[in-house]
């Protein structure tokens, strides 16, 4: 399996998860959304852990000065943490209009910065390093 | 620390939103022509008047829409970059701008000597942006469905581009040849089905799935899109010469099963969706590809009963194309509006900024479906009761101003954010 193939499927399951948690706000089924939270937030900061601690660690080691876009994607990683902390406190006072409009907000980011990744970052990481080794690390991440 | 999203890929949201409030404009002349100008002659296919509304639209609006949109969408989403986004933009709208003036003009008061210039404007705006997109595309080390998609729809954009300089140069020349038709014919298969439709699967193979969270669309299912479309492509130009009919039928039934497979497809993926808060854009594609499917249908009945070709463009221009690219544009600008005034408030080092759906008002967003919709509807009733063209006309004046205050809303939200 590849570096890309792993990650994008992680994309994936987190792209259902963030769905999830939406429907259960816009049901207005609070107790339930506030589990989603947590277990979709928790989800999405082990993905950034796996790719901050190693993958983009190993590829820093590595590349050797080409085009490095691991600073761009800390940048944004950073983006949707403060997201996940507005949302979380919309959540609280259940303000569903906030909370919708900030999830249109991660949406956007989340999928622009997972389309960035799976076109370029991931391929790059696929070239330069060893997809079993990375892969079988990153799994190890809780 | 964070400083907000990386921009560095994307060109400055005013480069883009120019492209995005002259389109509607184009589709408001439309309106007026219809009021003020002879319905017999708006309803005649090869007249003057029905080419300039065409043209008002596939240039106009369509084709604007697709180039603003290609700035800003195609490094995010495939990774072809444009540099010096100011120069080209600006060249490219002040041409084709032009061109329609040139255009327009040209055949409505019959000074056709303008379409030389017209000609040599357009030939070198839209080959320009488009060699050098598609050689962007090439520089790509790893390509996909969509990127694959979108180089086509530009190599279709420059065949459909030199048939449409032929035609218009025959008009200067004031010399026709026997091809006439059948070119004319070919030039619009190439744009609405090469350049257009080509763009739009792009595009839909990677948002739909991104957006709402659906499945894929099968690889399967691409292949056998690309397969037949080529193949329509290809027994439509031997057309031009050999003109036989069983050549055009079999063309137009590969398109017909793209068409219909590509409409039910996407119309169960998104009532499928994961994400099933309501969101006007699902709702306007859905529209969009309920008049693809329609438009599908009439082309089979066509082949046994005839049917106008006002009512092939108004189904297929009105109702498919313009439904769709309002529905992207209502996540695109409201998107882009907010993303480039929080990362400009976040390097200020503020955080709490409106969200994308506080940039148009949702309201707003329905109201002018509403009358989209009516002004669809108004259009195939005056292709049957004439009289009602004038007040489609009307309601497109209407529906249209509406879009363009939408748009022009979300872009004065950004602009004072900035300034904060």
């Amino acid at each position: 399996m590849t570096i890309n193939q792993f990650m994008t499927n992680e994309h994936r399951n987190c792209d259902e998860e963030f769905a999830n948690l939406e429907n259960l706000v816009n049901e207005d089924n609070w107790d339930s959304a506030i589990l989603a939270f947590d277990k979709f937030k928790n989800m999405m900061l082990r993905h950034f852990n796996q790719e901050e601690t190693i993958m983009f660690e190993e590829y820093n080691n590595c590349e050797g000065g080409h085009c490095n876009p691991t600073g761009v994607m800390i940048m944004e990683h950073d983006q949707m943490r403060a997201l996940f902390q507005q949302m979380e406190n919309s959540l609280k006072s259940q303000d569903k209009d906030n909370f919708l409009g900030l999830s249109e907000n991660l949406l956007f980011v989340m999928q622009q910065h997972n389309m960035k990744e799976e076109q370029m970052m991931y391929n790059m990481a696929d070239e330069f390093l060893d997809a079993n080794d990375i892969i079988n690390r990153m799994k190890q991440i809780s | 620390m964070f400083r907000g999203l990386s921009t560095d890929q994307a060109p400055p949201f005013e480069v883009v939103y120019r492209f995005f409030l002259v389109a509607p404009i184009s589709l408001i002349i439309i309106g007026f022509i219809l009021i003020f100008g002879d319905t017999e002659l708006i309803l005649s296919r090869h007249s003057n008047l029905a080419i300039s509304i065409i043209h008002l639209f596939t240039i106009g609006y369509m084709s604007i829409i697709m180039i603003g949109a290609s700035m800003q969408f195609l490094p995010v989403i495939i990774g072809a970059v444009y540099k010096n986004t100011q120069t080209i933009t600006k060249y490219l709208l002040i041409s084709l701008i032009l061109f329609l003036i040139l255009f327009i003009y040209g055949f409505i008061f019959n000074q056709h000597q303008l379409f030389f210039y017209a000609s040599y404007i357009i030939f070198i705006a839209i080959s320009y942006f488009a060699l050098i997109t598609i050689h962007k595309i090439k520089k790509l080390k790893l390509t996909d469905n969509t990127s694959n998609f979108i180089k086509l729809a530009f190599i279709f954009l420059i065949i459909g581009l030199f048939f449409g300089i032929k035609l218009l140069l025959s008009f200067y020349n004031n010399s026709f040849t026997q091809y006439h038709f059948n070119i004319a014919f070919t030039h619009a298969f190439f744009m609405l089905f090469g350049w257009g439709f080509f763009f739009i699967l792009g595009v839909a193979f990677k948002v739909i799935p991104m957006f709402w969270v659906t499945n894929d669309y099968t690889t399967s299912q691409i292949q056998l899109f690309k397969y037949l479309l080529f193949s329509s492509f290809i027994l439509i130009t031997f057309n031009i010469i050999f003109t036989n009919q069983t050549l055009k039928i079999i063309a137009l039934s590969n398109l017909s099963i793209v068409l219909i497979s590509f409409s039910y497809t996407t119309y169960i993926k998104l009532n499928n969706r994961k994400r099933k808060v309501y969101d006007i854009s699902v709702k306007l594609w859905q529209q969009s590809i309920i008049f693809l499917f329609i438009g599908t249908i009439l082309i089979w009945i066509n082949l046994f009963i005839y049917i106008p070709s006002s009512l092939f463009a108004i189904i297929f221009g009105y109702g498919f194309i313009l439904t769709l690219t309002i529905a992207m544009l209502y996540k695109i600008i409201p998107f882009l509006a907010w993303w480039h005034s929080s990362t400009i408030l976040a390097q200020k080092g503020i955080f709490n900024v409106p969200t994308i759906k506080d940039m148009i008002k949702l309201q707003d967003l329905k109201n002018q479906n509403n009358l989209h919709i009516i002004t669809i509807v108004l259009l195939i009733l005056s292709i049957f009761f004439n009289s009602i063209l004038q007040i489609a006309g009307l309601f497109i004046i209407v529906s249209n101003i509406y879009l363009f205050k939408n748009f022009l809303n979300a872009i004065k939200t950004y602009k004072k954010l900035i300034i904060i």
